[in-house]
């Protein structure tokens, strides 16, 4: 396996890496580089121009701001789960991610290229999603479900990921590795209270659909009354559109009902 | 092709080294400083037998750039003890629970033990489970691995 | 006995403080100035002639020093079971005649550098005539199917296991069952990948290589380079694992000499991951077709059958593996009506070979569920059915396996006892299971060779300290640890006194190789026998000193004393010094030599006696399943097994767990597979191996039952703990829900589908 030889630009400021972006013939970006290079490895095809970013200090902070916490780009996983801000206010976010991969790709892979990605088993982008988070581009903010629909464009660069600060007051996770445990996601359910909105987001299983756009805001009143069987059949009606196999079909949406019963139980 | 200059503190060694684009942090520590304890069995960040610790993060030398290194603090396995007289705590906790046979994982286990107990001075079972995931071992099934680590967080708080 | 302060010990490893500091030097570390990068053209085809090989262009690369092909080898054919079996050499280092699966070595490139290398080998042109490929062994036996070798419908070699009357038993059968398995091929995934190292000097070849047999990778390079064995040193660094995968001669092997010897450079080749996954060996495919009988009163009346295997496109050690499939169920279970085949088939997958448990892992899990089946057809507990059918000491098998020690039954019943088997089999809960399965294993086997023998020598040097040469190779089990204690405890010596050289064809002494559990028992004994011969000729000489007779002396730790005169004491340091005095000067060296006493295997019948003892065990595995999502949480495993006497605890449970958990990792997930023999998950993301979150809880319950034959009386242990790991979960499964799963890997769809029907 060996990685063949490329032109590796390695900007100081975002500024500078955009004009790299603009100026290069395909540029690509190399954020942790935990996917990236692995796929570099295997391809005989890849971009002679890479960006690297690991040198661009903006992307590495994680602000408190009034309504908003804001994440660099380039804040790693475990750093995220480290920061003091996250560890108050987004407990839950620290337990689900010291679930997914492994110590090294935790403390290497960023939560921006886990989002940009466009990996199927991405655990970061079903979590912002339910978090409703917002990204913000060098020339534009999009909110993650938009960006997710959008077809994967790569000339500009993520500058940071906004997580309003509405409190979290209930929330319900499960998950389900592909073959043992820390492997790939390949199915998993994330329920979050917010504030007065309920989110609910899925990995629908080696596809890049997440459902639950819409808050289910109802989704207590319809507990209380028992309605999980609706609940269950608007699920199944979302997750069939986009997921083929029947097995896995079957395993989310055993998954889904596990988050209900713990998110009803808290 | 373009070449890139970088300087890196290597078990408390400074180093100015000269690297190319596509060169990997685990190729400088092997083949440029030969330190060969640090190891890479699959080269694509699955095995974990490359761990090193960079800027206190225990990390994957197969999936790092060396030209994003410059200005950088690693440890590796050699930077923990060299003397086999004189061991850390960690490496003995290793040699005397019998987690080590064939010991290619050795080197990467231990540095991701020494990140864990040096982030949770104290975990329970199940964290260590956690923390010591990223690394493959097909010789022990890990009970003895595990075993250590306990063993060694027992010894570094004494 | 004299003190045991050596023998039974918790030692860690003697190089493991290497290992922990990195210092440890595997053929994977290895530069030597001047060494040039080997690398493999390999078949794109299944199977084809090969009309040309055109290496014209690549050679006049630049950096490109040699390129090897057929052209250059002398066409001469090797394998690895020749002594019984010498049709199975079928395999040439280069393809030569054709390529009969894809990824076979037709070129080897020897350049400055990898990417050269690999530069040169897309240069190689190759004209090839393709021929019609078969992958399903069980249509490759078909007739009319390609031949892929010369021997009838792709059979490589039928074994037979047959006693008794089967149709009589199966009349004085009151419950008999029918059923099929079907067990998936495996990768070993030793972290160290195939590495070998050649260099040629002063009409000299030294290989360094990652193997477990030295002597048999020393044995075929002089057969395929033709070389006297004198001419070629094959050195075993430390390995990096090797559970069966490294026990050949590989084509890295053969073209690392071969390209040293035409370059005068040094030439090492690296297997990649992806290499190491596909073509090196794997696991047999196996198909077992079983029909079995009990009486009411569960005595097992008849176990008639077929195993197929799925051999690949060449034998390796497959003709033994299928005969160990089938012949272990003998040394399990007294019976009476036997009649299987074990076929083994040619394929154009990849080559299949040893891999820990050598057969009887996918035969344990068959010959296990299938036992569960009889019992629960009669309605009797399976720990009660297996303990009435059980082989006992001193029992013959029917195929001729010779048990002396045996302690199977203390097994299976302290297993029961601490797994409170009884009260879990009745006040059962939900979803929750416990299962058994029993296993029993050899340590050694005669089919490889005339003999099996392993030497040992001893030096103690002047000033005290010993030098230990065996040709043991350590591969990471512990096995120059295990040694040390043998020789330390029988010359009345520290441990910490003792270096081993060992593995090193030129400089050590004989050894057929780490395979088949055998080192502790066979080298073991080789190695105590070195022992007490050096101990011998000290003895002598204080006895003569002492002016007492010979018999009067014995020994402590650092030792020596005359059992009759509290007086006459010395250490071993002043005793050495007695040896190399003037008046003395008696140099010493002690040597061992040890050839299990053993019967040959009629092939005809499949009747004689591998091993000159056996191990044995038995599994209890405790499992929770999710039928929401399938998923099977195993809380516990209990392994109670016979491993005669433990030299080194500590080392003895770290094989128990290594294997068993390795045992999960292909019970539950690890599936290696192949689709027109093209393996789709050749890396560590898609083909996964247990890891820490994986692991469960293990208790481990030694029984000794100190053989007479073994040194100490310890018994070979390293397989044995993943062949009943299978049936054990599956039997669990059973259990807990009902549901009886018949092939693996047990993956939550199977779970879930199954509870469907």
């Amino acid at each position: 396996m060996i990685l063949k030889n490329f032109n590796y630009y390695r900007p100081q400021t975002i500024k500078e890496a955009q004009e790299l972006m603009n100026s290069l013939e395909s540029p690509l970006i190399l954020a942790g580089g935990t996917f990236v290079l692995t796929f570099f490895k295997k391809s005989n095809d890849f971009s002679k121009n890479i960006i690297g970013l690991k040198n661009i200090k903006e992307l590495t902070a994680i602000k408190k701001e009034k309504e908003y916490i804001s994440i660099g780009s380039m804040v790693t996983l475990d750093n995220l789960c480290r920061n003091d801000f996250i560890k108050k206010d987004f407990s839950f976010l620290m337990q689900v991610i010291s679930e997914v991969a492994t110590p090294q790709i935790r403390n290497m892979a960023s939560i921006g290229g886990n989002i940009c990605s466009g990996l199927p088993w991405a655990d970061l982008a079903y979590l912002m999603l339910a978090l409703d988070a917002e990204l913000v581009f060098v020339d534009k903010k999009i909110k993650i479900n938009e960006f997710l629909d959008l077809p994967k464009e790569k000339k500009v660069i993520l500058k940071e990921i906004k997580i309003s600060l509405n409190k979290i007051t209930r929330y319900a996770f499960t998950r389900i590795p592909r073959l043992n445990n820390t492997d790939i996601t390949q199915g998993a359910v994330c329920i979050i209270e917010a504030g007065d909105k309920v989110r609910i987001s899925a990995n629908l299983g080696n596809n890049f659909a997440r459902i639950f756009k819409e808050t289910q805001s109802n989704l207590n009143q319809m507990l209380k009354k028992d309605q999980e069987k609706d609940l269950i059949n608007i699920f199944s009606k979302e997750l069939n559109l986009v997921q083929k196999d029947e097995y896995l079909r079957e395993i989310i949406v055993n998954c889904f009902k596990k988050s209900l019963r713990i998110y009803a139980k808290i | 092709m373009q070449k890139y200059n970088i300087e890196i503190k290597v078990n408390g060694k400074n180093y100015e080294l000269e690297v190319n684009s596509n060169t990997l942090l685990v190729e400088v520590i092997r083949d440029q400083l030969l330190l060969n304890g640090t190891k890479n069995a699959c080269n694509n960040g699955e095995c974990g037998s490359c761990t090193v610790i960079m800027n206190a993060k225990s990390v994957l030398s197969c999936l790092i750039l060396a030209a994003d290194c410059n200005g950088a603090e690693i440890t590796t396995i050699e930077g923990l003890s060299n003397d086999l007289n004189k061991l850390h705590p960690i490496q003995e906790a290793f040699v005397e629970k019998g987690a080590i046979q064939c010991g290619f994982c050795t080197p990467g286990m231990i540095l991701s033990a020494k990140y864990l107990l040096d982030t949770n001075p104290d975990p329970s079972e199940e964290e260590i489970k956690i923390g010591m995931s990223g690394n493959l071992c097909r010789c022990t099934g890990y009970v003895k691995i595990i075993e250590a680590v306990k063993e060694a967080s027992r010894k570094i708080k004494k | 006995m004299e003190e045991i302060f050596s023998v039974g010990k918790r030692v860690p490893q003697i190089d493991a403080k290497e290992k922990a500091t990195g210092q440890a030097v595997y053929t994977f570390d290895m530069k030597l100035p001047g060494m040039l990068v080997g690398k493999f053209l390999r078949s794109t085809l299944a199977h084809a002639i090969i009309k040309k090989i055109d290496t014209t262009q690549a050679l006049k690369l630049k950096g490109v020093h040699a390129i090897i092909t057929r052209d250059d080898t002398y066409k001469i054919r090797y394998g690895s079971n020749s002594y019984f079996f010498p049709f199975t050499d079928d395999q040439y280092p280069l393809a030569t005649d054709k390529v009969r699966y894809i990824g076979e070595e037709v070129a080897a490139v020897a350049a400055d550098s990898e990417e050269i290398a690999s530069e040169a080998i897309k240069l190689i042109k190759v004209e090839y005539e393709e021929l019609p490929a078969v992958f399903d062994p069980i249509e490759a036996m078909k007739p009319g199917a390609s031949q892929i070798q010369s021997s009838r419908n792709n059979v490589a070699v039928m074994i037979p296991a047959l006693a008794g009357d089967i149709e009589k038993g199966f009349k004085e059968s009151d419950f008999i069952t029918e059923v099929e398995f079907r067990l998936q091929s495996a990768a070993h995934v030793a972290l160290e990948p195939h590495v070998a190292l050649a260099k040629y000097e002063e009409g000299k070849i030294t290989l360094w290589t990652s193997t477990q047999a030295p002597f048999r990778v020393r044995e075929n390079l002089a057969k395929t380079l033709k070389m006297e064995q004198k001419d070629i040193r094959v050195i075993k660094p430390q390995v990096g694992g090797g559970f069966g995968g490294k026990l050949e001669m590989l084509p890295l092997d053969f073209c690392a000499c071969l390209l040293a010897k035409k370059t005068n450079r040094p030439v090492k080749f690296c297997l990649t991951r992806e290499e190491e996954f596909i073509y090196t060996r794997r696991k047999h495919p196996m198909i077992f077709k079983l029909k079995a009988g009990t009486s009411r009163d569960g005595k097992i009346k008849a176990l008639a059958g077929e195993v197929i295997a799925d051999g690949g496109a060449y034998c390796s050690y497959g003709p033994t593996v299928v005969a160990a499939a089938i012949m272990r169920i003998g040394i399990v279970y007294k019976l009476e009506n036997v009649k299987i085949f074990g076929y083994r088939v040619y394929t154009n997958n990849p080559i299949s070979g040893a891999i820990r448990g050598f057969g009887g892992v996918q035969s344990g899990f068959a010959y296990e569920s299938l036992i569960d089946m009889l019992a629960s057809g009669i309605g009797m507990d399976p720990a009660e059915f297996r303990l009435k059918n059980a082989t006992d000491p001193n029992f013959t098998a029917f195929n001729g396996m010779e048990i002396t020690s045996n302690g199977l039954k203390d097994c299976i019943r302290l297993a029961c006892e601490k797994s409170d088997w009884g009260n879990l089999k009745q006040n059962k809960k939900t979803n929750l299971g416990i299962g058994i399965a029993i296993a029993a294993d050899v340590m050694g086997s005669k089919m490889y060779k005339s003999h099996e023998s392993a030497g040992t020598v001893i030096r103690v040097e002047e000033d005290g300290s010993v030098i230990l040469f065996t040709g043991a190779a350590d591969t990471g089990q512990g096995a120059n640890t295990t040694m040390a204690q043998i020789a330390a405890q029988e010359m009345g010596i520290d441990i910490s006194r003792i270096r081993v050289i060992a593995a090193d064809t030129e400089n050590t002494p004989f050894d057929t190789g780490s395979f088949a559990s055998r080192v502790t028992f066979i080298s073991g004994n080789a190695t105590k026998r070195a022992a007490q011969d050096v101990r011998k000729q000290i003895d002598e000489i204080v006895a003569k000193h002492w002016n007492i007779l010979q018999e009067r002396i014995a020994h402590k730790k650092e030792l020596i004393y005359d059992l009759e005169n509290q007086f006459n004491q010395m250490s071993f340091q002043e005793a050495v010094k007695l040896c190399y005095s003037f008046e003395v000067g008696k140099m010493l060296i002690g040597k061992g030599v040890y050839n299990p006493p053993t019967k040959p295997v009629d092939l005809r019948t499949g009747k004689g006696n591998v091993s000159a003892s056996y191990s044995f065990e038995a599994q209890i595995a405790i499992v929770e399943v999710d039928k929401e999502t399938g998923k099977v949480k195993i809380l516990k495993i209990i392994d109670a097994h016979d491993v005669g006497r433990a030299i080194n605890p500590m080392a003895v449970e770290g094989q128990i767990e290594g294997s068993l958990i390795m045992g999960i990792g292909y019970s539950l997930f690890e599936d290696l597979k192949f689709k027109n023999g093209i393996c789709p998950n050749p890396n560590l993301f898609n083909y996964r191996i247990p890891r820490s979150t994986d692991t469960v809880e293990i208790e481990t319950i030694l029984i000794e039952t100190n053989d007479k034959e073994g040194p100490f009386g310890a018994k070979g242990m390293g397989e044995s703990s993943l062949l009943p790991t299978a049936a054990a979960i599956a039997n669990a499964i059973y259990d807990a829900i009902g549901v009886r799963i018949t092939d693996l890997p047990i993956l939550p769809q199977k779970i879930l589908s199954a509870l469907k029907k």
